[in-house]
């Protein structure tokens, strides 16, 4: 072996030991989209659930000189903390979910749309974009999907119970809290439970509410987890446990599937996303669900988001790009691919949409959420919304779990955010 | 007269050095063994890459509060007091020995029971029994912790109708403090005993099947054997199996995060050492009911380490005592 063949082994030796040490980051799997020709090259990084399955092709046909690569990722999060961290390795757009406003502190890296062609004209429920406006007023994230409440429901159930199977004849009778109530507590003298666990229910009275842990005042954060708004749907949750009016089961948990399998949770208020895991758990051939108006009003909450980046310099092209990702064109492709629930209003008049599904008995649940999407006049979220809220679930399982005392758990979660402004 | 003679002291300026033989010059020892160095390079690169940098990372992030995206804060020892006095971290530490405890001595004791039962001369379908035992080891964590969920689920679980049957009322498995515990020492317990029972399995092919020949032949039993022969013999597989069971016992995290779906448990029962780290992490697995804060997590990792530490030189002690006897 002479002395040049030696160089080169010890080259070639040092540079797999550095492809081995930074593999991971250069061979991630990811799948190419879009045309390929002289206009930019970007990447999009997004969970598997939150774009649509036909998103390469869509993109491809919309942009046919852009180089664009979706790259479909679960943990999203861990990636973009970390590239905005280190300032590099980010995408030039990225998917977002329900806690968006974790971001605001950074917010000056994502592109405002307004500043690249985006006016608000309508075509969103109008509750939508504020929760993606950063504490500026920047447009720095656009809405991909959201979560409207349903009542959904067993019809042979409620015909047992004595009530109508009918959604909008059972939305009439059980319209306020109080009815839902004296719902529930007939289902239980039959040995049967109209609410699967107190969370829903507690969400769905702060969005009812448009209510937020940390409001804004002259441009300034003011704290009001300890709020009488907040205080009513954790104790109209809380006395529903302490009842046993609610099973005690969260969604997405075997339990939960066990409960809707065996016909002990015959009905519950959860977001139109849970669908999803209502279906398999129900029985795909089951045609005796169905879903109508929340009792106490409409609420929703938003859910996935869009953004661009301009670290990459491609803020520009960013931006169109991510403005047709939450265009009715790929959100309808969401919709039919993923069953993401799309914000835009144009659809909910789309008749391929709005056909019945056997699942409901030939209902049509797309146009009741619509319905109810529509009339949301403000959403929950904001700052720090995904954690304390889950913090406020603990408590309540906890009622549910050890019969701790409601204001006892409640006062804790409040001490425990009581200096929280973001 | 004679004249004196003149002598001249040769001047060492004017005469060249005598040609002594010198050593060619040595060469810095790194040029000289460059090739052996860059043999050995991979480990210390990476060492250096993902051992020794966040190690000296983590020191300086533990003085700060970050969230990871905002301005950090410097905190001084603030976190390290938060360690101490929050009580977060002395639940956890309970947990994870109580779980360690529940869960891997039970897989040690059943482990090394298997292997001695498995390893019988003439024992037929040892190969399948051997498999059997070993295939919970190579299945996903998150499947085992699906069929575990739906095995002790509370109200519609199997365990709990099967109980019923029986005429015994239901157990809050998944609800109340010890049934988390239970659950998730019995999740180790099923997962990890074919592991253990292989190690042991090789441990005792080494013992000279002669030494058991010959105690037969004079007379003993086989418990007789075993305490006298096999676990003696068995020593250093021993000591393997209890350094490596309790270095990961006191690691414990996928087990319950995946069980209790990112949550901790009722009073935080299923909350081990890692666990309460890697929520304090922001990690996008750990569930979302805390605020990451960065230096908080590099202060329990700093707390994990002591533990780890103590744990270790008590396992060394021991190994010690048993060289020594």
């Amino acid at each position: 072996m002479n002395q040049l063949t030696k160089v080169l082994t010890a080259a070639a030796v040092a540079g797999a030991t550095v492809l081995a040490t930074s593999g991971c980051g250069l061979l991630a799997s990811s799948s190419g989209g879009g045309g390929e020709g002289d206009g930019p090259t970007l990447t999009i990084w997004a969970r598997p659930a939150s774009i649509g399955e036909n998103a390469e092709t869509l993109l491809a046909q919309q942009f046919p000189d852009h180089d664009i690569t979706v790259s479909r990722i679960n943990d999203i999060d861990d990636k973009l903390r970390a590239g905005l961290r280190a300032g590099s390795g980010l995408p030039d757009i990225a998917f977002i979910g329900g806690n968006l406003s974790d971001y605001f502190a950074v917010s000056d890296q994502f592109v405002d749309f307004t500043e690249h062609g985006f006016t608000d004209d309508g075509r969103y429920v109008p509750w939508v974009l504020e929760p993606g406006q950063d504490l500026q007023g920047r447009q720095v994230a656009l809405p991909t999907d959201i979560g409207p409440y349903g009542f959904f429901y067993r019809a042979d159930a409620m015909e047992e119970l004595g009530y109508p199977g009918d959604p909008e004849e059972l939305a009439a009778e059980v319209s306020t809290w109080e009815d839902y109530r004296a719902l529930s507590e007939r289902a239980r003298e039959a040995d049967r439970f109209t609410c699967d666990a107190p969370y829903g229910l507690y969400v769905l009275g702060l969005s009812q509410q448009g209510y937020r842990y940390v409001d804004t005042d002259g441009g300034q954060p003011v704290n009001q987890v300890d709020s009488p708004v907040n205080k009513e749907a954790y104790d109209r949750a809380a006395t529903m446990v302490q009842d046993d009016l609610c099973a005690g089961t969260n969604p997405y948990s075997a339990e939960w599937n066990s409960a809707i399998a065996q016909d002990s949770v015959v009905a519950f208020i959860g977001a139109g996303y849970q669908e999803g895991i209502l279906k398999p758990a129900a029985g795909e051939d089951s045609t005796s669900w169905r879903v109508t108006a929340t009792p106490g009003g409409p609420g929703s909450t938003p859910g996935s988001f869009v953004t661009a980046l301009s670290a990459n310099g491609n803020g520009e092209a960013a931006a169109e790009v991510a403005q047709f990702l939450a265009s009715p064109e790929a959100l309808k492709d969401a919709y039919l691919t993923r069953g993401l629930f799309p914000p835009a209003v144009e659809l909910y008049e789309d008749p391929e949409l709005l056909e019945g599904d056997p699942f409901y008995g030939g209902q049509s649940a797309f146009a009741t959420l619509a319905g109810v999407a529509s009339g949301t006049e403000e959403a929950f979220g904001g700052l720090g919304s995904g954690t304390i809220s889950s913090r406020f679930r603990d408590a309540l399982d906890e009622v549910h779990t050890t019969g701790r005392d409601p204001e006892e758990a409640y006062q804790e979660v409040v001490g425990e955010f009581s200096d929280y402004t973001g | 007269m004679a004249e004196p003679a003149v002598t001249t002291r040769p001047d060492v300026t004017d005469v060249p050095p005598a040609p002594t033989p010198s050593p060619r010059r040595r060469r810095p020892a790194l040029v000289r063994h460059w090739r052996e160095y860059l043999a050995i390079s991979p480990f210390y690169v990476l060492f250096t890459a993902f051992g020794l940098v966040p190690l000296v990372y983590a020191v300086q992030l533990s003085t700060i509060s970050w969230d990871g995206l905002s301005d950090p804060v410097f905190v001084g020892l603030d976190q390290f007091r938060r360690v101490l006095t929050g009580g977060e971290f002395s639940v956890a530490l309970v947990n994870t020995v109580l779980i360690f405890l529940m869960g891997q001595v039970p897989v040690v004791i059943g482990a090394l029971v298997a292997a001695v039962l498995l390893s019988r001369p003439g024992l037929r379908g040892a190969g399948i029994y051997q498999t059997l035992f070993f295939l919970p080891q190579v299945t996903s964590v998150v499947a085992i912790a699906v069929v575990f969920q739906s095995l002790f689920s509370n109200s519609y679980g199997i365990v709990n109708r099967l109980l019923g049957m029986v005429g015994v009322e239901p157990v809050p498995w998944l609800e109340s403090a010890w049934g988390v515990k239970v659950v998730i020492a019995l999740m180790i317990i099923w997962q990890t005993t074919g592991y253990f029972m292989v190690i042991f399995l090789a441990g005792l092919a080494a013992i000279d099947p002669a030494l058991h020949e010959s105690a037969t032949l004079d007379g003993a039993g086989a418990v007789r054997r075993f305490f006298h022969i096999t676990l003696p013999m068995l020593r250093p597989t021993i000591i393997f199996v209890m350094v490596t069971g309790t270095i990961s016992g006191f690691q414990l995290f996928t087990q319950p995060q995946v069980l209790l779906n990112g949550g901790t448990g009722p009073s935080d029962s299923g909350l081990t050492m890692m666990f309460l780290q890697v929520r304090y992490l922001g990690s996008s697995g750990s569930g979302t009911q805390v605020l990451p804060d960065l230096g908080y997590a590099a202060a329990i990792g700093w707390a994990i380490f002591v533990v780890l530490v103590v744990v270790a030189a008590l396992n060394a002690q021991i190994l010690r005592r048993s060289r020594r006897s």
